[in-house]
């Protein structure tokens, strides 16, 4: 079975790839069928991702999100998701050549690590309540998938160089910008509700809400940061690249909080992975 | 002539001067400073999360005690000593340390600078809130149903259709969820007013903020933690503050299970809580599944390995120390403990990691060995003046006893920040201002930042035309 879900792994993986080959295809030749490709190739590495996750679900009994390759995996399944439904709204498959590539690079980055992690496992007794891994670290895993369609909004406004609309072939900075809010929009009240359920866990299992632990107040800061972009985006003389530059930042609070397990240390710290 | 001279004189007259009272509230109520209070907090929040917070992530004593304090300062400063720069000289590096503990850097969360930039923002928060409160209450409760002539002409975003009945603009307002105002004056005006609720969206949310600092605050004031090392057996008394009776926590047994891989599959302890000598409690305690007892938590915090020792005076066979010793300290990761004697000589034993364990035991008096002991399970070896028997080892549980002052006000707060956030980006205000006459339909209006108006205006006009 562990082989089943590491085929599936690799199927996604491959297929994330294929996908951004063919977005990127699309992006220079505009051609139908490449977009097509492109479309349908994200579309089977998306179920391909949800396969996975469900199976490892299924075989080891929860939520499959306990480790940096489970998490890296089920973070790259909601920026595929992300993209799918970018795609929908917007109709314009050049916004997904900034989306699909992030997802790619965290799939290798799960590719990469010891296969002692990519086996599904048991939880250790901190990680034993199902309810609330289950919610706690999917919100954070939806958050995170948010959070990454912003940035390649961000991408997208700073490399047009903003109203300037440097490159006629690439979505305009207004569509990327508004792709950046919304996105901020869906994510924020995500990512409240990652600290809210992760201070009510906090104070079952650790004995309090809060206690700065450095993952808690990495996730802290990388939702203050977007705090701010929110209120810079509506003053003068922030609009435009300034908050569009927060944006970034948030998105590196967010890798920081990800990555942090490696050297944040903590009560996060599970087995170093 | 009188009037254009007084008003010339108003108009001539210098400003009243800006006293500090002007100045106070331009910042507090500024959006500015507010955005960087936050970026101050958030910076903080990410040095904090960067450089090791002992009291949070290793021992409070590495701060609190001076000697402690010392030794952590030599290990920040080989960790910390680059921040000067790599050609830095020792000095400077040394220095660099000094003044980054200086500012409490190693302790940022309880730093008096952190809780009063709180402080501050929390201020600036309410009068930001509170200053955009008035003019919201205004149009929520007086709407302005018609608008200057002048407004229906020049509005940014309008639409002039023909002539269209009265009945079908209402139709098409309410089927829109529009609360629909209206007023005639030679025209018909109407105002479509939609999730003016959604405004109180910005005072949850901001109001959130202040009920989590307040909520920080309260915990800190008012909650109570314990840490009780209970050896297997054993009762401990608890003593919360502010409480009438105390109580009495007995570990009957705490279990580990381990994997082949040695990772913790299960550990838990069989607490029994007794009050007044009555058992008013009784629960398997994990690290997920606390013990709740009259607004107190019994959480299972950690645990360690244990020995049961007696020491008797060898020349008369008095029993002078019997107890469970606990090892909560380890020299390259072999349990160690020093127990103090009534005698004042001391104790030291270590439990070596073995299939069949046994004692290691030494006696000091002052600084001089007495003597030294393997000691198997069940028996007795003289060391020194002393017979010391290892009964067997056993193991504590830590229980960590807690009282959370606060936390409804957190919960609160994350229910007003989740639903005024939601509140304010989903469900965006707009309103309409249509003014209908024989000969023409003048549709404009205005909404929230989020929201496009151009669309529903083209929307809009496709209904009612």
């Amino acid at each position: 079975m562990d082989k089943m879900i590491l085929y599936f792994f690799t199927t996604a993986a491959l297929a994330v790839g294929l996908s951004l080959v063919a977005y990127v295809w699309y992006g220079v030749t505009r051609s139908r069928f490449a977009g097509q490709a492109a479309t349908m190739l994200a579309g089977v590495a998306t179920v391909a991702l949800v396969l996975h996750l469900v199976m490892r679900w299924t075989v080891a009994g929860h939520a499959p999100w306990s480790n940096q390759f489970e998490f890296a995996s089920a973070f790259a399944t909601s920026i595929m998701v992300g993209n799918m439904v970018a795609e929908r709204a917007y109709h314009d498959r050049r916004i997904n050549l900034f989306i699909v590539p992030i997802a790619f690079l965290l799939l290798l980055y799960a590719a990469l690590l010891p296969d002692s992690v990519k086996v599904a496992g048991p939880l250790i007794p901190a990680l034993q309540n199902s309810l609330l891994l289950t919610i706690h670290v999917s919100s954070a895993v939806m958050a995170y998938g948010v959070f990454a369609i912003s940035f390649a909004g961000a991408v997208i406004y700073l490399v047009q160089g903003g109203p300037r609309n440097r490159i006629a072939w690439l979505p305009t900075a207004e569509v990327a910008e508004d792709l950046a809010h919304k996105a901020v929009m869906v994510a924020v009240p995500l990512q409240a509700l990652v600290l809210t359920l992760g201070a009510w866990w906090a104070s079952i299992a650790w004995s309090r809400p809060w206690a700065w632990d450095p993952k808690e107040t990495a996730a802290l800061t990388t939702f203050l940061v977007y705090v701010v972009y929110l209120h810079a985006r509506n003053q003068r003389g922030w609009r435009g690249t300034p908050s569009t530059l927060i944006l970034i930042a948030g998105f590196g609070a967010t890798l920081f909080t990800f990555f942090g397990n490696y050297f944040l240390g903590g009560l996060h710290t599970y087995s170093g992975l | 002539m009188d009037l254009v001279q007084v008003a010339g004189a108003a108009a001539l007259a210098p400003p009243r001067r800006r006293d500090v009272y002007d100045v106070v509230w331009d910042l507090l109520t500024s959006v500015r400073i507010a955005i960087t209070l936050i970026l101050l907090l958030t910076a903080t929040a990410f040095v904090g999360s960067l450089l090791i917070q002992p009291v949070q992530t290793v021992d409070p004593r590495l701060i609190t005690d001076p000697v402690q304090h010392a030794q952590f300062l030599e290990f920040a400063k080989q960790r910390y000593g680059f921040l000067a720069g790599a050609l830095a000289p020792l000095w400077l590096r040394d220095a660099t340390v000094y003044a980054m503990d200086a500012v409490n850097l190693f302790d940022v969360f309880n730093a008096l600078w952190f809780r009063a930039l709180l402080v501050v923002l929390a201020c600036s928060v309410t009068m930001c809130t509170l200053n955009r409160l008035e003019p919201v209450w205004r149009t929520l409760r007086s709407p302005v149903v018609r608008r200057s002539d002048r407004y229906y002409e020049t509005a940014r975003l309008r639409r002039v259709l023909s002539a269209v009945p009265a009945e079908r603009i209402r139709a098409v307002l309410a089927r829109n969820r529009y609360r629909l105002y209206q007023q005639e004056d030679g025209a018909m005006y109407f105002l479509g007013d939609r999730n003016a609720w959604a405004r109180a969206g910005t005072l949850a949310s901001h109001t959130a903020l202040l009920l989590l600092i307040l909520g920080g605050a309260v915990g800190t004031l008012f909650g109570f933690k314990e840490d009780l090392a209970i050896p297997n057996g054993a009762s401990l008394p608890v003593y919360p503050v502010g409480a009438t009776n105390n109580i009495t926590v007995r570990n009957e047994s705490f279990v580990a299970q381990f994997r082949d891989d040695g990772s913790p599959a299960d550990y838990y302890s069989d607490l029994v809580l007794v009050q007044n000598g009555v058992e008013v409690a009784r629960q398997r305690v994990r690290v997920n599944e606390p013990l709740r007892y009259a607004g107190l938590a019994f959480h299972q915090s950690s645990f360690g390995p244990a020995a049961d020792v007696e020491v008797r005076d060898a020349a008369s066979g008095r029993v002078i120390f019997s107890q469970i010793v606990n090892f909560f300290d380890a020299v390259q990761g072999v349990p160690v403990d020093r127990e103090t004697l009534p005698t004042n000589d001391d104790l030291f034993v270590m439990l070596p990691p073995r299939a069949t364990p046994f004692l290691a035991a030494q006696i000091y008096k002052g600084d001089a060995l007495q003597g030294v002991a393997a000691i198997e399970i069940g028996s007795s070896q003289q060391i020194g003046d002393y017979l010391v028997t290892f009964r067997g080892p056993t193991q504590y549980t830590v229980i960590r006893v807690a009282r959370n002052a606060g936390e409804s006000l957190l919960l609160v707060a994350a229910v007003l920040f989740i639903g005024g956030v939601l509140a304010t980006f989903w469900f965006p205000r707009r309103r309409l201002w249509i003014r209908a006459d024989e000969r023409s339909t003048v549709v404009t209006g205005a909404g929230d930042r989020t929201f496009d108006l151009d669309g529903e205006l083209d929307r809009l006009v496709t209904e009612l035309a």
